[in-house]
């Protein structure tokens, strides 16, 4: 897989809005956390409070209505109607006083009333704007044997009654409060207060909008008085929900809330499933009790709207943040832009480049003052370096040339003489340099006598070369005055001597080579001996003369050498670049590797024997640079 | 109480009603041609619940119809005696429970026994577990709510036999009295007010269940009645009737969902306080009453062994005066006629 190196400006933003999103991220989540907490506490409590203040406000007016059949318990004791009227109008009395109630009665026992008169049970309730009177004496109805009438005349204490759908009367579902009259233990009657349960239900329900949620009211035995759902009241419990629902959770808290306990649960709301709050609190009095869900969603609802808020401003200040950064990263980059642009276009030989628009003061500015610096310096080195090479060249076309002239000025045709065949003659230089201090020649002092000339002037190069034209004219002139090799050396020292202000000097192989007898004589000033191979295969070098090399000493003590060549034999005359080579190991070449070679060529002319040993001794330097000048001459007897 | 007094009252006032009624039938029967379908009053034995599921399902599926019946199906309550209408004549058939018939019967009221709907007893005493009742030696002396005239002749035999004497207090529709601690036992039904208790909040485990059946009170309940001459008369009538309220049954322990619908719109017409789970309860436990236990027989017959256990304990409690031949008066509608 290839890693994308991102850009320094991409890195830069990324990293630093990495980090302070991490670190404000952080701190706004905990902070979020912190509130989220505190406002949903806050938002249960209100929630706790509203319970609690709607369950008083309701036992409040319940209390109020349960007060009116308590008067009126009151009014029977201390003035006990006489006639049916009175009762009715007693009746009547209180049902016009506030609070409003749907209906009153009061239920005599049996035969208590009047003599005779078994059932007496005057009940007054409004209809139409008006009152109406009903007496509750039916004998099938036989109210004594009436929920209303019987609990209440056996507990002796006010009862409130469950639901009930008032048929034919109110047609509405209500609840009736009935309490005992006594006087001292004789049960007088039973009053009672019926109050339609809908207008309940309307409070409660606008209550619950009020509060986010909805809300009921569940009776002594858990029956729904009021409830968002209209077929719950007087039909269901909060035990058959539970039941039908499944929900043994919920029977758990219809438990608790029946038996007039308050709490606040967390639960599922049992209408549409979705999480919840369930707050309940007793209304006082009537043994029922209050309940409001609401939605955990209602609850979280500010810390919701916070989140949203504090969302909001964080993407605000990360965007601010981004352009700042952004900005202080183009600051950084735009100059470093400029540099690397600067750094191509040097780099691809534009050295007019110039880095600009760089401020000078910091680090950056730095760089770029360098930058230019070191492009003037680049292009100083680069005209200098131009001037020089064209200066170089100049100097090598002339060595070039200098190279062919030298060439041209030592003899080399072959056959030298195509009109002798008495001998065989060939010479050859190989410069280290371009012009080399070596040098061959050979030619006839008369018809009868061969000059063979080789020398080495110290030194290599343009110098060397000079100093060995001047030596090989000046043992040509003195060449042609004397057959003496010795006084042809002497003769040409002392050309050179005065004029030698450089102090160079030459070492120098001279000889003269009667055709006609085959007799060589020889001066070697310095020079090393050449060597004679003998027809037969011999090989040894010729014997010293003694002397020094020439341009030293004003008398170099030269002697002469003799010596007599035979038909078919082989001279070779050499320069100590021969044998002083060396290969990339610094050996020697040697003069045994020579003589070894010498001793097993064959007859050849001149120019093969010449190659054959330049092969052999290539093939030992190999790859070493050959640091002196090299010359061979040969010179063969025949017949 | 005055459970037997009250009886006899009614039993006295219905004798001219008898036979305004059998004038109105045959006026009916006069006036509609014989393929138009027969009105028949059917009056139940108590307010709507699932407990007469099978009779809505049988007029709601049209197997009333198919058998040339048009039934007016008519709730009971507390105060209302079923079999004294049908003597009456106000009703054709009447739902109630076999000990009634048979008081009824020796008392000289002229029905017959047509089916046993239910084959065991339904009825129970309960009792706080709190309050220290724990068998019904322990009732005596407390105060026990009972229903009115023979549905309390099952607790009697059972005070009787057990030589106690108990507070009789008279019990209405609700179990008000019971949860307000008004009485220290009532009655109930395992598939009415039992349950009720429950949804009133009442654990299973705070409740002391006394069994009718286990106290050798086993009396099978619901059963099909109508007149004596309805039968002399008509009896492929009375005979389709049964028939096709069985039926309706079956139908309704085969699907509930469709019994508990009809059951409810009934309910809600009819402003009763009652709920779904609470009518899917009784439904359920109606099952295990009707379907006899001897998977051999049929649904609606009589075991002639409860018979003559009813028969033998409304003797020995001098509920009834005389022995009651069965021939006299059961007659077997439910059975297929050749």
């Amino acid at each position: 897989m290839k890693l994308v190196r991102l850009g320094l400006r991409a890195r830069f933003i990324l990293f630093v809005l990495a980090g302070v999103g991490l670190v404000s991220g952080t701190m706004a989540l905990a902070a979020f956390w912190e509130t989220r907490n505190m406002s949903r506490e806050a938002a249960l409590d209100k929630v706790r409070c509203n319970v609690q203040l709607q369950a008083e406000k309701l036992s409040r007016s319940l209390n109020r209505v349960a007060q009116k059949p308590l008067d009126m318990a009151v009014a029977l004791e201390v003035v006990p109607p006489q006639t049916e009227e009175d009762a009715f109008r007693l009746i009547e009395g209180f049902l016009k006083t506030p609070p409003m109630v749907y209906g009153m009665a009061v239920a005599y026992p049996p035969y208590t009333f009047r003599l005779g008169l078994r059932f007496f049970a005057p009940y007054v309730h409004w209809e139409g704007g008006g009152l109406r009177r009903v007496n509750l004496d039916s004998p099938s109805y036989n109210y004594p044997l009436q929920d209303w009438y019987l609990v209440t005349a056996l507990t002796d204490k006010p009862v409130w009654s469950e639901p009930y759908y008032d048929e034919g009367g109110a047609n509405a579902v209500m609840t009736t409060i009935s309490v005992p009259v006594r006087k001292g233990k004789i049960l007088l009657a039973v009053a009672t207060a019926d109050v339609v349960l809908e207008n309940l239900g309307r409070e409660v329900s606008l209550l619950a909008a009020e509060a986010g949620g909805w809300a009921f009211v569940v009776s002594r035995a858990g029956t729904f008085l009021a409830a968002p759902e209209e077929e719950w009241v007087m039909r269901e419990t909060v035990f058959s929900l539970a039941e039908a629902l499944k929900r043994p959770d919920l029977r758990k808290l219809g438990r608790a809330m029946v038996a007039g306990e308050s709490g606040l649960e967390s639960i599922k709301d049992w209408r549409d499933g979705s999480d919840a709050w369930l707050a309940y609190c007793p209304v006082g009095g009537a043994g029922w009790s209050f309940g409001a869900v609401v939605s955990e969603n209602r609850i979280k609802a500010p810390a919701v709207a916070l989140a949203k808020q504090q969302g909001f401003h964080a993407i605000l200040g990360l965007a601010a943040m981004i352009g700042v950064v952004l900005l202080l990263v183009i600051t950084l980059t735009k100059p470093l832009k400029r540099l690397a642009a600067g750094v191509r276009r040097v780099a691809a030989g534009d050295l007019s480049t110039r880095v600009e628009g760089v401020p000078p003061g910091d680090e950056l500015g730095q760089l770029a003052a360098d930058f230019n610096r070191m492009v003037d310096d680049l292009n100083h080195y680069v005209d200098e370096l131009t001037h020089t090479t064209a200066a170089k060249e100049r100097i090598e076309s002339e060595l070039d040339l200098a190279r062919q002239i030298q060439e041209s000025i030592l003899p080399n045709t072959y056959p030298a003489y195509p009109g002798r065949k008495e001998f065989d003659v060939f010479g050859r230089t190989h410069p280290a340099r371009q012009v080399g201090g070596d040098f061959y020649d050979y030619f006839l002092v008369d018809d009868d006598h061969l000059g063979l000339v080789v020398g080495d002037v110290s030194g290599k190069g343009v110098p060397s070369a000079l100093f060995m034209t001047v030596a090989r004219t000046l043992v040509k002139n003195a060449a042609v005055h004397y057959l003496d090799p010795a006084r042809v050396l002497d003769e040409t020292n002392r050309q050179i001597v005065p004029e030698n202000d450089m102090c160079m000097f030459v070492t120098l192989f001279y000889g003269v080579y009667q055709i006609s007898t085959g007799r060589l004589t020889y001066s070697t000033a310095g020079h090393p001996a050449p060597l004679l191979r003998r027809a037969g295969g011999q090989v040894a070098p010729l014997p010293q003369t003694g002397g020094m090399a020439l341009g030293v000493y004003p008398e170099p003590d030269l002697g002469t050498g003799m010596v007599e060549i035979g038909l078919g034999d082989l001279l070779m005359i050499y320069t100590d670049g021969l044998d002083e080579a060396i290969d990339p190991d610094t050996v020697m070449f040697g003069l045994d590797r020579t003589l070894e070679w010498l001793a097993q060529i064959q007859d050849a002319p001149g120019p093969e024997l010449l190659e054959s040993l330049m092969a052999r001794h290539k093939e030992f330097t190999r790859t070493a640079e050959q640091f002196d000048d090299l010359t061979l001459l040969f010179l063969r007897r025949r017949a | 109480m005055g459970t037997r007094r009250l009886y006899l009252l009614k039993f006295a006032s219905s004798g001219r009603w008898r036979v305004a009624a059998l004038a109105c039938l045959c006026l009916v029967l006069l006036a509609f041609p014989a393929e138009a379908a027969r009105k028949v009053r059917l009056r139940l034995l108590w307010v709507h619940q699932a407990q007469f599921a099978g009779y809505y399902l049988a007029q709601n599926k049209g197997l009333y119809a198919a058998k040339g019946l048009e039934v007016e199906i008519i709730p009971g309550g507390p105060g209302i005696i079923p079999l004294d209408d049908l003597t009456s004549g106000e009703v054709d058939f009447a739902v109630g429970w076999l000990a009634a018939g048979m008081e009824a019967r020796s008392k000289g009221q002229p029905i017959f026994h047509l089916a046993q709907v239910t084959q065991q007893s339904g009825m129970i005493l309960v009792a706080f577990a709190d309050s220290g009742i724990r068998t019904v030696a322990d009732l005596h002396g407390k105060r026990v709510g009972l229903w009115d005239n023979y549905l309390a002749l099952a607790p009697q035999a059972l005070f009787q036999n057990a030589g106690i004497r108990v507070r009789s207090i008279h019990q209405s529709l609700t179990m008000s009295a019971f949860l307000n601690r008004a009485v220290d036992a009532a009655s109930a039904m395992t598939y009415n007010e039992y349950h009720r208790l429950y949804q009133f909040g009442v654990n299973w485990d705070e409740l002391v269940v006394i069994d009718l059946a286990k106290q050798g009170l086993n009396f099978p309940e619901d059963a099909l009645f109508c007149r004596e001459d309805a039968w002399k008369d008509r009896p492929e009538v009375c005979r389709a009737f049964v028939e096709a309220s069985l039926e309706g049954l079956r139908l309704a322990f085969d699907d509930p969902s469709l019994a508990l619908d009809s059951v409810m719109r009934r309910i809600n017409e009819a402003n009763l306080a009652s709920n779904r789970s609470h009518q899917s309860w009784m439904l359920d436990r109606l099952r295990d009453l009707v379907i006899p236990a001897d998977k051999s027989r049929s649904m609606g017959c009589l075991d002639p062994r409860d018979y003559e256990r009813v028969e033998g304990e409304l003797l020995r409690n001098g509920l009834t005066y005389s022995p009651l031949p069965r021939e006299d008066w059961v007659r077997e509608a439910w059975r297929r006629e050749k």
